[in-house]
């Protein structure tokens, strides 16, 4: 492996915002469980019906992106590239920003609810989305590639 | 072939194929998102069966679409909307909607037999053949039941005529809480020998109301009725919503409303609506309205009402006070279902500005607020705001009756024990002396909603019962006439010698038309009656409106009677009886009530004809009781 090889400073990063975000979104699913459990209306009632949406995406893409990090951490591992190529540059800022954007778009949709949708913060997701998809799609190509 | 450059063909072929698949997943996506049921020519929408030809068609169109349309963006207000009587006025008939008992094994009335039978999820009636002509024996046909009204009190019921969409009565229904079947014709208050139309007559009156946008399409006895939608759905109120729909499915436009002050244009939020025509929304159906002219009525045979929320119902329509036996003979309406005929004369929306004016709203609340701490069950029974079953629904714009005190000093009854806003049992609530239940409704009083004080004039040249002789049954109207003009300076009529000396809650019982003696004999059995004139001397009249003529009048006795300790069996258990039993079983009752009655002991109590030792004053109870005013009353919603 090459001296200059970067691999693992970016492994230990996505592992570390892969398991940091496991962490802070399944709380958020414990919460909402909770919340489930003492039929918190401010989540459950009808009216509310959109925020538990928001929330509950939050929870799941929050996870899934988790997951998402520390795969993208085994991939490098798997297939470290020589020296710091700008697709795993560009990867890793976007999936790192995207990653956090969109369930945080979920969290912010859900706090303030107008009937059927949720409050403007939820504008993150859709930003969150597509840098996600160009890291996910980066990443895909050099797979290919290599 | 070299093989240099196939790696990079079989990377630009991966690289290709990957773009295409995600354009066409996107597109697909977007195709079904938006379309119609069918992309390419396949339809992924499964296609509906006919719907039957034999019976009222729901086609949204001319702008309405079914309040299912509004349920994705207005779930809470959907959600209350669901749970109130209003969305179950008309249902189709399914084992989920079914309230009405079809086990039982037949049951009859004044001779005509009625068998039940669920076939798979429909239902049948079996019956005397209503088309029958007179010629030849009477054939017995099994009707299938097809819509039903009503999940309040009662459940009613309608089967296909067979000519074209007109659906008929079945002449028998399911009152709720009795959890029992009786005619029709005894769920209202009319005279027992009148005929209710039982043909057609959801086609050619019903289904203005309790439908949504209904065309009822008649010609020459035959209807082809459809509506957008059956029960009084979202649109009934706010007005078709189709352009509500498609405007908003801009997200740019909504947010835009989201940060904005106005309303939508594209849908009427009733409580937005200036003044009179905020309450009129509710008034198209809850008045007693005619068309303006005979061009509008044979409009409406056709296309049915013009009127959409938000319109001036006045130039459709014309408000009546006169005529039939819906008022009072002053116009004071006393049908239940009508009561914005009764706001249109009350001073607090006569005599107010628009903008200040009382209004349905002021008291009502169609969707339960998310803060309500009730349950649905008792938010729906009245659709009430929190609150406005006590004096807060009239302080909150008579300030000056905030505090106890003031109160009292007015009423010059106690409070409650939570203040003003309670008005303990009567006495110092408002609604008691001013919206007295002297209108009929399904089998029961309903308050008047035409706020007025009481008088004992009223009374005496009307006929109406006053708020004070509703309440002290006990007592004369020369005993109210005499706190009215002392405590209010209310002025006193002549009163004939029974007025002045027999308590009006008894003439009423026995010399009033059917409407007076339904309302003394439910109020009766009203609880803070009971509390102010105590119960037991009430036997004897309720007992013998066991065997009134009108079958809504024996109702309530029973119902009276049921909370009423003196008229307990021997052996403790409370009184019941069958208002649809035979005439001779109802002289029976009414005679063994007061038998038994009778050997009790009790003290003299002149007004309500108990003589010395308490003895009943039969002379005067059957003088007054020949005096029954014969007069045919009608009080059908």
């Amino acid at each position: 492996m090459n001296s200059l090889d970067a691999t693992p400073t970016y492994v230990r990063r996505h592992l570390r915002w892969g398991w940091w975000l496991l962490l802070v979104y399944l709380a958020l699913g414990i919460a909402l469980e909770v919340m489930h459990g003492f039929k918190v209306g401010y989540y459950l009632s009808v009216a509310n019906e959109t925020r538990r949406l928001m929330w509950r995406l939050a929870h799941t893409h929050g996870t899934l992106f988790g997951l998402l990090h520390i795969a993208f951490a085994v991939t490098l591992k798997l297939a470290p590239s020589d020296g710091d190529p700008a697709w795993r540059r560009w990867a890793s800022k976007l999936l790192t920003a995207g990653a956090l954007l969109l369930p945080l778009g979920f969290v912010l949709g859900g706090v303030i609810v107008y009937e059927s949708d949720p409050w403007i913060g939820v504008l993150l997701v859709p930003v969150g989305a597509l840098l996600l998809l160009v890291a996910v799609g980066l990443v895909a190509l050099n797979a290919t590639r290599t | 072939m070299s093989t240099v450059g196939r790696p990079d063909s079989r990377r630009r072929a991966w690289s290709a194929s990957l773009a295409t698949a995600l354009i066409a997943i996107v597109s697909i996506g977007a195709a079904f998102a938006c379309g119609d049921g069918n992309f390419l020519g396949w339809r992924y929408v499964v296609e509906k069966p006919a719907p039957p030809t034999d019976r009222p068609l729901v086609k949204p169109r001319r702008g309405y679409i079914g309040s299912d349309e509004c349920r994705s963006c207005h779930a809470s207000n959907y959600e209350s909307w669901s749970s109130s009587f209003h969305r179950t006025m008309t249902r189709t008939i399914s084992p989920a909607n079914m309230d009405a008992d079809f086990d039982v094994k037949g049951i009859e009335f004044y001779g005509h037999r009625f068998e039940f039978e669920r076939r798979g999820d429909t239902y049948w009636v079996e019956m005397d053949d209503p088309d029958w002509n007179g010629q030849g024996e009477r054939e017995r046909v099994w009707k299938e039941i097809v819509l039903s009204t009503g999940s309040h009190n009662f459940q009613a019921f309608w089967y296909a005529s067979g000519e074209q969409r007109r659906i008929d009565f079945v002449p028998i229904c399911w009152r709720i809480d009795e959890a029992r079947w009786m005619p029709v014709h005894a769920s209202f208050l009319i005279p027992p020998d009148s005929d209710l139309p039982m043909r057609g007559r959801w086609n050619s009156g019903c289904h203005s109301c309790h439908s949504v946008a209904g065309e009822p399409r008649l010609k020459h006895g035959d209807a082809d009725t459809i509506v957008a939608e059956l029960g009084i759905g979202c649109e009934a109120c706010h007005g078709p919503g189709r352009a509500h729909v498609l405007a908003n499915r801009d997200p740019v436009r909504r947010y835009q409303q989201h940060a904005s002050e106005e309303g939508d244009d594209t849908i009427v939020n009733p409580t937005d609506l200036v003044g009179h025509l905020s309450s009129q929304v509710c008034g198209q159906c809850h008045a007693l309205t005619d068309l303006k002219s005979d061009q509008q009525i044979a409009k409406w045979r056709r296309t049915g009402y013009t009127y959409k929320p938000g319109d001036d119902l006045t130039e459709t329509r014309a408000f009546l006070f006169e005529g039939d036996s819906y008022y009072w003979p002053d116009g004071m309406v006393r049908l239940a279902g009508r009561e914005f005929s009764a706001l249109l004369r009350t001073p607090c929306f006569l005599e107010a500005t628009p903008e200040t004016a009382m209004s349905c709203f002021s008291c009502h609340r169609m969707h339960q607020a998310e803060d309500d701490p009730r349950s649905v069950e008792e938010w729906r029974d009245d659709q009430l705001k929190v609150g406005m079953r006590g004096n807060t629904a009239c302080v909150q714009c008579h300030t000056e009756y905030a505090s106890a005190d003031a109160l009292t000093a007015h009423t010059h009854h106690p409070v409650g024990p939570e203040g003003a806003s309670d008005g303990g049992d009567s006495g110092s609530r408002c609604y008691d002396c001013h919206m007295p239940h002297t209108s009929w409704s399904l089998l029961g009083s309903i308050r008047s909603h035409e706020v007025s004080s009481p008088t004992v004039a009223e009374s005496v040249r009307v006929g109406r019962p006053n708020a004070c002789n509703l309440c002290h049954l006990d007592k004369t109207l020369a005993w109210s006439g005499r706190w009215l003009k002392e405590w209010w300076g209310v002025g006193r009529p002549e009163l004939s010698e029974d007025e002045r000396l027999v308590a009006a809650s008894v003439l009423w019982a026995l010399s009033g038309d059917a409407a007076q003696r339904a309302i003394s004999a439910w109020h009766m059995g009203w609880a803070p009656a009971q509390a102010a004139s105590g119960t037991d001397w009430m036997v004897p009249y309720l007992a013998r409106l066991l065997d009134d003529p009108y079958e809504a009048v024996r109702f309530t006795a029973v119902r009276s009677l049921r909370k009423n300790p003196s008229a307990t069996g021997p052996d403790g258990t409370p009184f019941d009886f069958d208002f649809m039993a035979s005439e001779a079983e109802r002289d029976d009752a009414d005679r063994g009530l007061v038998e038994r009655w009778s050997r009790g002991s009790r003290a003299e109590l002149g007004p309500v004809l108990l003589g010395p030792g308490g003895a009943l004053r039969n002379d005067v109870f059957e003088r007054l009781f020949r005096n029954r005013d014969e007069t045919p009353v009608m009080l059908s919603e």
